[in-house]
């Protein structure tokens, strides 16, 4: 593999004005400049809506229980102040307190409040989609108002639909259906559309156990893969390595990239005469390889469409051995289950196909080090010229454009 | 790996294309996925057909609105009929959505509502309409399965790449005569089950 890099000064200028480095998970958003949409402070406020109760059963618990799952994770710094909104909210008064540009395009949208709905009856959920959704669209949430140039959050909304709540559903027909869930299930998907409301994207980590009819493997889901199975909400709720690396990034802690190491890259295409966008690149601890994994996705703080290749895995055990898993995007995760910047709509395009491979070289580094290296589609990865870690597949010297 | 002088490339892709995107922001959300028993129990109507006809239809408090008509070739669920007809929410519009105000950089809900096109064959699965008259495929995506014609051999695929059709299979044992994981499935054997599975 050779990879010739050359520093240009004025280059240098043009792409540090227009392009950043793409971290582990990867944001939901970023800034046309490349800049993570995220909040800006700490604690989050949220804003819990004041009618708790679901047909008997007081929920409150369970919210508190998802923040918590991202709260005590070590490896960032994530804190939440939950406030009483002060109003029961249903669909009657929802965009009183909610901004959506088509549904409640007349709603707050900078009130400071970042309310937090149980849809007892799925009546939300059937508002803004229709009646036939209305047990299967479980949540939704998102930041929905940013800074543009800094991309500190503004809003944020969540709802979380509570109709086929075990014990207290809304009808028989969730249970026939097999749509009954139980209060972790509901503690899980809340724990995931939190983590979009913190400006997390999707994760694909271990995509194999996550569509196998094995549930004896589905503790290896990550709490950010996009799709949910009833049943599976006790390892579902519980982020997984790339889920905390991913909550890292966005918001570290103290001490998290010096106790860490990282491998940072570019990824070009088949051919070698362009980088490649949207290549999922895992790094999996030889010794531990589906539960010790943390993964990038390449070019994902560029603008759509970009022959951005970068990518960072950060959150590496000092001392322990990667190889890297080099994949493509699944092609079935579109839209708003899918990966930005290749969800295939909105004005982005599909993620690129290509075979997988793991890489013929491993890494291991000690802590706050960060390892170069440089993939190919088709081919392998191996050791890059950029980077500032000594050894186990890094190389001193050479220049990067981009670090 | 070949050779590539990254410096020269880069910099005229990455000007070309800002001109063309902007970063698109996302809400996201959770969808329950569904095996086939439990999108054929939740659907009011299942049929294979060709559209015939896509159209605006107006709005519903805001959202665009457009009535989708097929010509049945094959009622799998309901009462035959020669042609179905339903009216659904219109997909992302990316062009309202997006944008900004109050200077405030906002977005919108993404729906993941299925997209029709005239001509094209498909299997629906339809919920029931709700007050307004608006109803979708169940499952959203899950609910659409093109029909993939490959000489005389057809197979069908959903807009989730059939994943999780068949997990929960220990549920029903019709379930088990199919057991992959995902990718296209013959479309006769697809029919037969879905009809077995309308008739429990």
């Amino acid at each position: 593999m050779t990879v010739q890099r050359c520093s240009v000064a004025a280059l240098v200028v043009v792409l540090l004005s227009f392009s950043a480095l793409s971290w582990a998970i990867g944001p939901r958003n970023v800034t046309d400049s490349g800049r993570p949409v995220k909040w800006s402070s700490q604690p989050v406020r949220v804003d819990l809506e004041s009618d708790r109760d679901v047909r008997g059963k007081d929920v409150e618990a369970l919210v508190n229980a998802a923040l918590s799952e991202w709260d005590d994770v070590t490896e960032a710094n994530i804190s939440f102040d939950l406030r009483d909104l002060g109003v029961a909210v249903d669909h009657t008064n929802v965009c009183d307190v909610f901004f959506d540009p088509s549904a409640c395009p007349g709603g707050p949208l900078t009130d400071g409040t970042n309310p937090i709905v149980i849809d007892e009856d799925g009546g939300i959920v059937s508002e803004f989609f229709d009646e036939s959704s209305r047990y299967t669209v479980l949540g939704f949430a998102s930041i929905m108002g940013s800074d543009p140039d800094t991309g500190a959050a503004i809003k944020g909304e969540a709802v979380f639909n509570a109709a086929c709540l075990n014990g207290v559903e809304i009808l028989p027909g969730c249970a026939a259906a097999g749509l009954s869930f139980t209060d972790d299930d509901f503690i899980s998907f809340i724990v995931h559309e939190i983590g979009h409301f913190l400006g997390l994207d999707h994760s694909q980590v271990n995509l194999e156990e996550a569509t196998d009819a094995d549930s004896g493997n589905d503790d290896l889901i990550t709490t950010m893969y996009p799709r949910f199975l009833v049943g599976n909400g006790a390892n579902f709720k519980t982020p997984e390595k790339d889920d905390r690396a991913g909550l890292a990034q966005l918001y570290p802690a103290s001490g998290f990239a010096s106790s860490t190491w990282s491998i940072t890259g570019v990824v070009f295409n088949a051919s070698g005469s362009a980088e490649l966008q949207c290549a999922n690149l895992v790094a999996r601890n030889v010794d531990d390889p589906k539960g010790d994994a943390i993964s990038a996705l390449s070019g994902d703080f560029d603008v759509p469409g970009t022959a951005s290749g970068e990518f960072v895995i950060l959150g590496l055990t000092p001392g322990e051995t990667y190889a890297i898993d080099f994949e493509p995007i699944d092609p079935t995760a579109t839209g708003a289950s899918g990966y930005t910047p290749c969800r295939g709509s909105a004005g982005e395009p599909s993620p690129p196909q290509f075979a997988s491979f793991t890489s013929t070289d491993t890494f291991t580094e000690s802590a706050g080090a960060e390892v170069s290296v440089d993939c190919q589609a088709g081919d392998d990865c191996a050791p890059g010229s950029g980077g500032s870690g000594g050894g186990g597949g890094s190389s001193a010297g050479g220049c990067s454009l981009m670090r | 790996m070949k050779k590539i002088r990254r410096i020269l490339l880069l910099p005229t892709l990455l000007l070309s294309t800002l001109a063309v995107f902007a970063g698109l922001p996302v809400h996201a959300l959770t969808v329950l996925q569904l095996n086939l028993e439990q999108l054929t129990v939740l659907s009011e109507k299942v049929f294979v057909g060709r559209c015939a006809g896509v159209e605006a239809d107006g709005d519903f408090k805001g959202h665009k609105v457009q009535k989708v008509t097929f010509e049945v070739i094959d009622m799998l669920k309901g009462e035959p009929s020669k042609t179905v007809t339903f009216r659904q929410l219109g997909t992302v519009n990316g062009g309202a959505d997006f944008g900004m105000k109050e200077g405030v950089r906002i977005q919108g809900l993404e729906r993941e509502l299925p997209r029709y096109e005239v001509g094209e064959e498909a299997v629906v699965f339809l919920g029931a309409p709700g007050g307004a008259g608006l109803t979708a495929p169940v499952g959203l995506a899950q609910g659409k399965f093109a029909v993939i014609s490959k000489g005389d051999f057809k197979t069908v695929l959903n807009g989730a790449g059939n994943r999780g059709l068949f997990i929960g299979a220990g549920k029903n044992s019709l379930l088990k005569t199919m057991s992959v994981q995902s990718g296209d499935l013959p479309y006769s054997d697809f029919v037969s089950l879905v009809k077995k599975l309308a008739a429990q």
